[in-house]
This record gives structure tokens, sequence and C-alpha cells, in this order.
């Protein structure tokens, strides 16, 4: 099975280096938390589990393939689970891009703001042509 | 002595700036400074300012952003309450008065806000239609409240580091704190939708939110908010 990011209900991106989430439809928004912010580079364009474990297994091979495998689909099974993501036909199939050492792939889920997070809190305060602020 | 520093972040804004000018000198009494920020613009926005407003404070910057340059006018106020106004937002008459009256009489408040009412000048892009409503509104634009400097200053200003959201961040943070708000049930900003808004679409609206909500749980990691009410109803919404 293929699948990638729910784009209808989902927007993420690298904050700071924590991949964050979140679900409009909801008004959730999670983190992700170990390999969880590799894996989740390549599933936002579309991944299968077999070639998101084999490179687990592949970029940690001192860690006990079975524990990769169970952590993996209790990964895959919680971001079903919240609708994070869709399957996919015809998306790509990316490998992750694992850094340093392994650790579990976690999702934590964050709804103190969930009744905001239905509206619509932004309010453009920019105006166009305004320089980027110096880094 | 100053009672209110009013702080204007301004980059070419020479189309609205005369009418947004003339709206705060009709709100402006005794006591009231103008700081404008100028973030290095190459319009004729610095003629038309000196013009309108002589007695203005003029600070200028070298593309720095809204939110460093309204940081570095509050370093510079001496008011004991801080208003915000953008340069092509307007005031309705009577505005600051509104507000200074309500927060002046409530010593428990740190923030007396009023309502936006939002306006199209030209035709407004199909993305950001949507931002104009039908009934005046409690928002996050800062142009529509009046804080105390001392507040302002504890919490260090706006976020610095963030390119959107920076006035969304910072009621945030307020609610977080568990700083007051008085409502004043007028409408004290108008709010101006033009095809100069930033363009966004619904999606990048939201990706806009993650950093915001990433400080937010930063902040709140083994705390809990000091108020006693939801974000949603601090905001007013």
């Amino acid at each position: 099975m293929r699948i990638r990011e729910n784009t209808q209900k989902i927007v993420s991106d690298l904050i700071d280096g924590e991949m964050m989430l979140l679900n409009m439809e909801a008004g959730h928004y999670y983190s992700l938390t170990g390999t969880g912010a590799a894996l989740w580079e390549s599933i936002r364009q579309g991944a299968e589990r077999a070639g998101l474990l084999s490179a687990l297994q592949k970029a940690f091979p001192a860690q006990d393939s079975q524990q990769i495998t169970e952590d993996l689909d209790s990964f895959l099974k919680e971001l079903v689970e919240e609708e994070l993501v869709v399957e996919c036909t015809e998306c790509a199939n990316g490998k992750p891009p694992f850094e340093g050492e392994y650790a579990p792939p976690q999702l934590a889920k964050y709804s103190d703001l969930q009744d905001l997070l239905l509206l619509d809190p932004i309010h453009d305060a920019d105006e166009s042509g305004w320089p980027a602020a110096a880094s | 002595m100053t009672e209110i520093s009013v702080i204007m972040p301004l980059y070419n804004g020479e189309t609205y700036l005369a009418e947004t000018l003339e709206s705060y000198q009709r709100n402006a009494f005794p006591g009231v400074e103008l700081i404008v920020v100028d973030d290095g613009s190459t319009d004729s926005s610095v003629e038309i300012l000196k013009t309108k407003v002589p007695s203005v404070k003029l600070l200028t910057q070298t593309n720095g952003g809204p939110s460093k340059a309204r940081n570095l006018a509050l370093q510079k106020a001496e008011g004991t309450y801080i208003a915000f106004l953008d340069a092509d937002d307007l005031w309705p008459p009577g505005t600051l008065e509104k507000l200074h009256g309500a927060l002046s009489h409530n010593l428990e408040a740190g923030i007396a806000q009023g309502k936006i009412e939002t306006f199209a000048s030209g035709p407004v892009a199909e993305q950001i239609r949507h931002r104009l409503k039908d009934e005046p509104f409690y928002g996050v634009n800062l142009g529509s409240s009046l804080f105390k400097r001392e507040d302002l200053l504890r919490m260090g200003g706006l976020d610095e580091t963030l390119r959107h959201g920076e006035d969304t961040d910072f009621w945030f943070r307020c609610w977080e704190e568990g700083l007051e708000k008085t409502l004043v049930p007028h409408i004290t900003l108008r709010y101006r939708l033009h095809n100069h808004n930033m363009t966004t679409e619904a999606a990048s609206d939201a990706k806009m939110l993650l950093p915001l909500l990433k400080k937010h749980r930063d902040r709140m990691r083994g705390r809990t908010p000091k108020s006693s009410v939801s974000l949603t109803e601090y905001l007013g919404w």
C-alpha cells in the first residue's frame, strides 16, 4: 500500500528541526519525533511501507529488525487513524533522509487549541513587497 | 507627559498613508505621540508623513520587517499606553478616546480591545476575499486595541523571528500570561483589504500557523495558560 500526506486536510512543515503537522479539519496539531520526521519527508510525496521498512533497516543495521518493524507499523497505523495520510496509486515512492541514531518514530498529538484552529486565526498583516526580515 | 504612543511601521505606503494619517490626526489629543519606523521606503511615504504630521518621531531601519519596526518604536516610546496603526488602515473618530477611557478606568485590565470592520479598496484578490466580513468582529489585528507599555516591554514585544502571524502569536502570549482584556463594543479599526495585501491560499494560511503552534507548545511545556477562559473566548470569537 502506498500512502501520501492527506493534503486536503493537512499542512506540514519542518520548523526549527521539528516536523509539525496541522489537521485543519479536526483542529489538532502534531509533532513527529525520532525517525518520524524523516519518514514523513518521504510520506509527504508518497511512500510504501515496504520501502520505508527497508530504508530503516538499511540505515540502522545494528537495530533489532523486529523492533523497527513494530515501531514503523505502529507509527503508520497512527498516521492512518488520525487521517494524516491517504492511499495513493500514482504518487512518488521516496526514500527517507535518515540522520543520526535510531529513535522510534512517534506522533505527539495536541488538542489544546482545537476550538481556535477550527476557525481562521491568521491575520494577513503583511503588505506586498515588505522586505524579508534579515535572518 | 506622553499618555499614548502610537506606533506605525512603514514601508512604501504612499497609496493610503495620507488617509491613514488623517484618521490618526482626528484621533490624536494632547499627550498622544506618533512614532513611525520607516523600513527603507523608496517611494514618497516619508515626505507625505513629514507634511501631514510634522511632530512625528521618525525612526529608520533597513529592511527589518514589521515586527522589528514595532519593537524598535516600543523601545523609544514614552507613553503609558501603546497603540498600533498600520499605514493602510483607519481609525474611526473617537477610537483612541474610547480605548483610553476603557483601559484607564479598568485597573484590572491590561488591554482594551474594540471591533474590526473590514473594507475593500479596489478589487480584492479572490484568495483573500473571505477576509471581507459582513459584521464587525473582535480580531487579532493589533490596531483595534490599546495596550500598556509596561506589559508589552515585559513580554518582549513582538516575536521578530516570525515572518507572518506575529500579531496572532502576540495574542497567544497575552492569553498564556493571563493579561486581562476589557472589550469596547465599538468599531476601533477599519482594516483595509486591497490587492497589495499578501496573497494567500487557505493551505498556506494554515501553514503559517505551524511556527506559532510550535512556539506555543514549547512555552506551555509543564505549565498551563493563566487565563481562565479558552483562547477562542479570549480572542472574543
